[in-house]
């Protein structure tokens, strides 16, 4: 096995010269395994971002032996893309798959589709992982995600409020299908409700579970934000319960408030909480549901790095499920996004009436 | 989920439906539906080393259901809490897996203890009334697991039908399921075997007896489906016109280690070769499936099989094998104890520990190339592959100076899992002179990601009731039917030049032998 660091150049060099590195580094890898199944494009906001970036990147690495090109566009007076070369070779930290990650630098970021293009590995997929910023608009973006079959973003930096969501899920939509770009895009909250959406789906699966959503008919979503509004993370998966159970809205009595009509024809009310305002971060933490009928709940919460679940009926404790619940930041949602490079009908349906929901006007 | 009480209204609407629908496309490990495991010998080595360790790991993983229970049976005097501790030191201490105090209550939450004989009918009353308390929290499914001698499954089996065990319990929805997992050896020859079977479906259908072979369970068998169904190119070359033979190697550095007794009844053919290697056999050769399912492969391997040629009786037989057994040598650079000094081994034992069989199989793909497979004990190194050495190209312009090697094609199935393909290639240089040079794809780096432990895997697809790992038993009598004349042919000729290789070696000069009569040679993994 070659040792472990290939190259590491602080200097950024000419972009010919970065390709002429690829291809000796390539050539001085005797004995070594180079796999790689994508390329992927990365925004950095600076310098010092895609230095953190090209460390963290271990996450994905480990299941995506992969090309990274970070692009950090416009850090200088005068625009010219530069390479800088910030790991060739195997990578210890992520259990010696083979990386190769460059930050592309300094040039316009209109032209940032082009200066990548030629340091891409061909043949392989190409995924673009838009950080830091609105993509609506933004310079450089459409011809990027031209390049690419899937577009990676994540309303979470952008805010988690509801109608930041809602604006940049509607416009993304907009914007694919005006462009007839066949590429598929995914809000990387979608991902991050994975193991909350396992949750539910485990405790409707046993005879105890099922008996309370059999007759759900109250909901409550516990977020914290730094002020009132609904959680983008909550709408997400009310839009997913929604469109997978067959629940149907029927009005909105309250700006955070919705009633819906099941399938086994009860009515259930909805309800987006906020507490703890002023927190600096706003995740959701909790969720409520309720068969009033049958005198059962069922609580599911973040514990630290676990997701909990408890069900009681009255006082009594029916049975808990505790998950692990690790770290979901941006890299780890990726991650697991990248499994399947198709389109997404699931999170297509649970975004969409997501959305409708926010269309409903309120009506007391 | 933890819970005794039974709610008002009785059982609850089957649960199947909505759960199904909040399951669809969650891109996680695959969830098994609730169930109950019994465990018979539930003290022993297998339960202690493996299913304990897996059990806990898919727990950890939430590859569960969180209504899963266990319950325990054995004939050692323990109660729940005992049981409990017992499985937490097993998994702690010989799985390595580190155990978690939340977790580890969370799951020893779910395990039961019932102490008993297997013979004793009112264990089974006892079993009923346990699995019916634990039935309305944690469902219906039953799966009954026997990781007992051999000699107690049709003992288990009668019983459990005698206590309608084998079927769901009284009040079961209907999409309730009863299934039972049997580990090898299936019988000792063709007709125990059978007997076992017929035994054994007096007592259960076939769709719910789960044969392991965890050699099925294991990353790499799993992915030569897809190396050989998803990629185009290998198709097209993978029959008799490209392919010369194919070497099958499963080789262990260890000895029988407290495994005599079970060794001298067993030996290397009944052990290694009527089972995993020739599970292996049929993935390397079968057609392709008409669909990606158990049915479907499981139909296919069987074909493979029944193409496999007969190794004939007597001196036929034993003309298409050799059999080895070792004496003392060095293994590792230190020196180790030859076989008949093994623990409970007889010090004149006649035991095979090293078997090598020529197969041929007789159908369009495969007519004319020989599939050679090669277990053994106390071998140089713990390796298991299969090497596809393919034909020479027809004309050698090269000069005849110039040395080939044939291209090959090795799966590496354990341990540093990949695949490599073998080709000649020009030395840089004014002259033409060649060299053989290896691509090679390693799962280790190319992704970081742990393999999953072969019985995590089996568990979890036996809950799921994906039966494409497990072994028919079509597929095992098949298997016997192939190899029981060679076992009787050893039988009444026992072996008198036994020890005949060192441990440390290669196996017996008689192996080598064997492959330079086709003139062939054994590659050195």
């Amino acid at each position: 096995m070659a040792a472990s660091m290939k190259a590491t150049l602080a200097e950024p060099i000419e972009l010919e010269a970065a390709e002429r590195a690829l291809l000796e580094a390539g050539r001085s890898e005797t004995g070594a395994h180079r796999i790689a199944t994508l390329n992927l494009l990365a925004r950095a906001n600076d310098d010092e971002d895609a230095q953190r970036l090209s460390a963290e990147l271990d996450t994905l690495l480990r299941s995506y032996p992969a090309r990274v090109l970070v692009i950090t566009p416009n850090l200088t007076p005068e625009p010219a893309w530069r390479a800088r070369l910030l790991h060739l070779g195997e990578r210890e930290s992520n259990g010696s798959v083979h990386a190769e990650i460059l930050q592309l630098r300094g040039g316009r970021a209109e032209d940032a589709a082009a200066a990548a293009m030629p340091l891409l590995r061909g043949g392989l997929p190409v995924c673009l992982w838009w950080r830091g910023a609105t993509p609506i608009a933004a310079p450089g973006f459409e011809a990027l995600a031209h390049l690419a079959e899937r577009v990676v973003y994540d309303s979470d930096e952008l805010g988690k409020q509801a109608e930041a969501w809602r604006a940049l899920s509607q416009q993304m939509r907009a914007q694919m299908r005006a462009q007839n770009n066949p590429c598929v895009t995914i809000d990387l909250v979608w991902p991050r409700l994975t193991r909350w959406r396992r949750l539910l789906a485990q405790t409707a699966d046993g005879p105890q579970g099922a008996r309370l959503w059999a007759g759900l008919d109250r909901v409550r979503f516990q977020a914290c934000a730094s002020q009132p509004a609904m959680n983008a993370a909550a709408l997400m998966l009310t839009g997913w319960l929604s469109s997978r159970l067959g629940w149907k809205c029927l009005r909105r009595p309250a700006p955070e408030r919705f009633l819906f009509r099941t399938t086994a024809d009860g009515e259930l009310q909805l309800e987006f909480m906020t507490e703890n305002y002023g927190r600096p971060d706003t995740v959701l933490y909790g969720l409520q549901l309720e068969n009033t009928r049958a005198g059962m709940s069922l609580h599911i919460g973040r514990e630290g790095d676990r997701l909990k679940a408890e069900l009681r009926r009255g006082g009594e404790v029916l049975g808990r499920i505790a998950g692990e619940f690790p770290r979901t930041d941006a890299l780890a949602a990726l991650a697991q996004e990248l499994q399947l490079c198709l389109p997404d009908q699931l999170y297509d349906e649970a975004q969409a009436a997501a959305l409708r929901l926010l269309e409903l006007p309120v009506q007391a | 989920m933890v819970t005794t009480t039974t709610p008002p209204g009785g059982p609850a609407a089957p649960s199947s439906e909505l759960a199904a629908a909040l399951y669809t496309g969650i891109r996680l490990e695959r969830t098994a539906p609730p169930c109950i495991l019994v465990i018979f010998g539930a003290s022993g080595d297998l339960t202690r080393r493996k299913l304990m360790p897996a059990l806990y790991s898919l727990m950890r993983a939430q590859r569960l259901a969180p209504s899963f229970a266990v319950v325990g049976i054995s004939n050692t005097e323990w109660d729940r809490d005992q049981f409990a501790e017992e499985m937490r030191k097993a998994v702690h201490e010989l799985s390595g897996i580190p155990v978690e105090d939340e977790s580890w209550q969370a799951f020893a939450g779910r395990l039961r203890y019932l102490s008993s004989t297997f013979d004793d009918a009112g264990l089974y009353e006892r079993l009923k009334r346990e699995l019916a308390s634990l039935a309305p929290d944690c469902g219906y499914n039953l799966i009954f697991y026997c990781a007992t001698p051999p000699s107690l499954f049709t003992v288990i089996t009668a019983q459990l039908a005698r206590a309608g065990l084998n079927h769901p319990l009284d009040g079961a929805p209907a999409t309730a399921w009863a299934r039972i997992i049997i580990e090898k050896p299936f019988g000792r020859d063709l007709k125990s075997a059978q007997q076992l079977n017929r035994e054994v479906h007096q007592a259960f259908e076939e769709s719910q007896v789960y044969r392991i072979d965890h050699y099925l369970g294991k990353e790499t068998v799993r992915n030569i489906l897809v190396f050989r169904f998803a990629n185009g190119i290998f198709e097209p070359i993978w029959n008799r016109r490209y392919v010369d033979h194919v070497q099958i190697t499963v080789a262990e550095s260890i000895g029988v280690e407290q495994r005599g007794r079970y060794y001298e009844e067993a030996g290397t053919l009944r052990d290694m070769i009527q089972n995993h290697l020739l599970q292996v056999l049929a993935i390397v050769a079968m057609e392709a499936p008409v669909r990606f399912e158990s049915e479907p492969v499981r139909d296919e391997k069987l074909k493979l099989l029944k193409s496999v040629c007969g190794l004939g009786t007597g001196a036929e037989a034993m003309a298409k094998a050799v059999r080895g057994q070792y004496g003392p040598g060095l293994v590792h650079g230190q020196p180790v104890a030859g076989y008949r000094s093994e623990p409970d081994v007889s010090p004149s034992s006649t035991r095979e520990t090293f078997a090598a069989l020529k197969l041929t199989i007789e159908n369009w793909r495969w007519a004319g190339v020989p599939f050679y497979l090669r277990s053994g004990k106390r071998l140089p190194k713990r390796v298991s592959e299969v090497a596809i050495i393919f034909k020479s190209p027809p004309y050698l312009m090269f000069g005849a100076e110039a040395r080939f090697e044939p291209n090959t094609l090795v799966i590496r199935i354990q341990p540093d899992e990949g695949i490599a393909l073998r080709f000649e290639a020009k030395i840089p240089g004014a002259e033409v002179r060649l060299r053989p040079v290896d691509m090679d794809f390693h799962y280790g780096s190319s992704f970081g990601e742990a393999q999953p432990e072969a019985y995590e895997t089996l568990l979890q697809d036996a809950m799921l009731g994906e039966t494409m790992l497990f072994a028919r038993y079509d597929f095992v009598e098949t298997a016997w039917s192939l190899t029981t004349p060679l076992l009787e042919a050893w039988q009444a000729q026992p072996a008198k030049n036994f020890p005949n290789y060192a441990a440390g070696s290669w196996g017996p000069a008689e192996a080598d032998e064997f492959l330079a009569r086709d003139g062939r040679e054994w590659r050195r993994p």
